[in-house]
């Protein structure tokens, strides 16, 4: 019984140390991918060099709540910072309304990215630590 | 001991007496049988360009269609100029209808009768009747007291699957959803066995419930965003088309039964997985992924003047094509399944690859129709349309 435990808490470590070793690991990839993307459609552009890139779909996202002010609220929240907006409309009503920041819009055709697996129904924030994050 | 016995059947029996509130009216009879009789006739597709006049571009993704006379004909939003733009899918003319109400973008369901006479349900629960140019509000569904008190609501995301249609000359088809806004309801969304059929009468002004009630197996096993019943009349009686399974079910309003049809595609080797994860906001990735790849089928449309049905099956999709590239949604194929009045398949065809999005399909005398690709770029290149019709082999 007491080998089965031991065991069982092996296990569990072991696949704690496998998480933190590999969870990383993946969101460097996703970083990369992003990068390699945004170089391909610009190779001027290294997400690297920005503080925060941002990625709002505004055609498939239409609700105002997530792709319009709460999302703009969020974005103005970083003062003085160097930030990459992609999007497939940089002419929308609501990217107008940023002040706070240094701002570069990109378009970029969504199309392309769902072909490079990177297309997700959230916006999403990717910060200079290499940070992949989906905003729900 | 027997005591306690007694006591569990007692709350068993109250259980299942309180699982059994359901509104069901109906009786459901066994599988009628449906047969491919394939090689007797073949489908015929032309492809169609409609010149566009209009000054300015439709907003696309809110269109109705329908048939007067032999004839179909396609109705798009002018949100600039506040119009509707109708173009005559046969003899490529159009015109306009103003509509100062329009609001574009919303969902709203309209019911034509003629081209100057509809009904239209807007997402508010606003049914009103358009004759001789002028509007009428009949009744507003948020409002109305019957609909209040079970906790459902007309309205919300109207789309094809979930239309107005009239059943008789003065009763109007309703479908109807559980409002979860209302808190004190009758029925609750995580349930099952709420009527989704509305029957409204045009001249008292009432509602009553007919048909399905939501069932039970949709209710057990989630398809996520293909989680979907679409309702249509069809000469007095109501159908019901499942969109993830095969299952075509046939209200019959005098008997009160349902016959249940499986109503196979011949490229349907896949069923449509049930969602293995629950939906919250954090699955929505996994949601969208689950619709874009898992195969369906939509849009039932009957054809009175050859008397046929159509169905459209979306193929699966898979992850990666073979570039090594994932997939989008114009990657995906439709079939077209043409089908007599009890449902037998009598041919089917592969769509071409344009056809990845099915937004209308209208019947006519001389064929059915639906678009050839997106609504983009009209005013320079007309809007394309695919003529199906069904030809006999010799």
């Amino acid at each position: 019984m007491e080998s089965k435990r031991s065991a069982f808490s092996c296990l569990m470590f072991s696949s704690a140390i496998m998480l933190i070793i590999c969870y990383p690991g993946a969101a460097q990839g996703t970083f990369d991918r992003y990068q390699s993307f945004v170089f391909d459609v610009d190779s001027s552009i290294d997400i690297g060099n920005y503080d925060k890139t941002y990625i709002v779909h505004f055609n498939f996202c239409t609700a105002p709540k997530y792709c319009g002010r709460n999302l703009i609220t969020y974005i103005e929240k970083n003062k003085g910072k160097q930030i990459l907006i992609l999007c497939d409309d940089p002419k929308n009503k609501y990217l107008q309304k940023l002040k706070n920041n240094s701002y570069h819009l990109l378009q970029v055709d969504f199309l392309q990215m769902d072909r490079h697996g990177l297309f997700s129904v959230y916006n999403i924030e990717i910060t200079k630590k290499r940070k992949v994050k989906k905003l729900i | 001991m027997t005591s306690r016995i007694i006591l569990f059947f007692v709350a068993v029996i109250i259980i299942c007496a309180c699982q059994d509130k359901k509104i069901q009216s109906y009786t459901e009879s066994s599988y009628k049988k449906t047969h491919q009789f394939m090689g007797k006739h073949a489908i015929r597709l032309d492809s169609l360009r409609i010149p566009n006049p209009f000054s300015e571009e439709p907003f696309g993704n809110y269109t109705t269609c329908y048939h007067n006379n032999d004839t179909a004909f396609l109705v798009l939003e002018n949100c600039a100029n506040k119009q509707f733009n109708v173009f005559n899918l046969s003899d490529f003319s159009s015109f306009s209808l103003n509509e100062e109400n329009l609001k574009c973008g919303q969902s709203h369901s309209v019911c034509f009768q003629s081209p100057n006479h509809f009904y239209k349900l807007e997402a508010n629960g606003d049914l009103l009747e358009f004759k001789e140019g002028n509007y009428t509000l009949i009744d507003n569904f948020t409002t109305n007291t019957q609909l209040k008190y079970l906790g459902l609501w007309a309205g919300g995301f109207l789309d094809y699957s979930n239309n107005i249609d009239l059943l008789s000359d003065s009763t109007l088809m309703i479908p109807l959803d559980v409002n979860p806004d209302l808190k004190h309801r009758e029925f609750s969304k995580y349930d099952y066995g709420y009527p989704i059929t509305g029957v409204y009468n045009l001249k008292t002004k009432k509602i009553s419930y007919e048909g399905l009630t939501y069932p039970k197996f949709l209710f057990e096993n989630n398809y996520g965003i293909l989680t979907k019943i679409e309702q249509y009349c069809f000469k007095g009686n109501i159908l019901y088309s499942f969109v993830p399974i095969p299952e075509i079910w046939k209200y019959n309003h005098d008997s009160k039964t349902v016959d249940r049809f499986l109503v196979k595609s011949i490229f349907d080797t896949i069923a449509t997985p049930a969602l293995s994860f629950k939906r919250s906001p954090k699955t929505k990735d996994l949601l969208f992924q689950h619709f874009k790849t898992s195969p369906y089928y939509s849009h039932l449309i009957y054809n009175p003047y050859c008397r046929l049905f159509y169905r459209f099956y979306a193929l699966p999709l898979p992850e990666k094509s073979a570039d090594g590239l994932y997939t989008t949604y114009k990657d995906r194929r439709y079939s077209v399944m043409v089908l007599d009045e009890e449902f037998n398949l009598l041919s089917e065809a592969l769509l071409p690859k344009d056809c990845f999005f099915i937004y209308f399909a209208v019947p006519a005398s001389d064929g059915f129709h639906i678009n050839y690709g997106p609504f983009i770029e009209t005013k320079q290149h007309g809007i394309k349309t695919l003529r199906i019709q069904l030809l006999d082999v010799q």
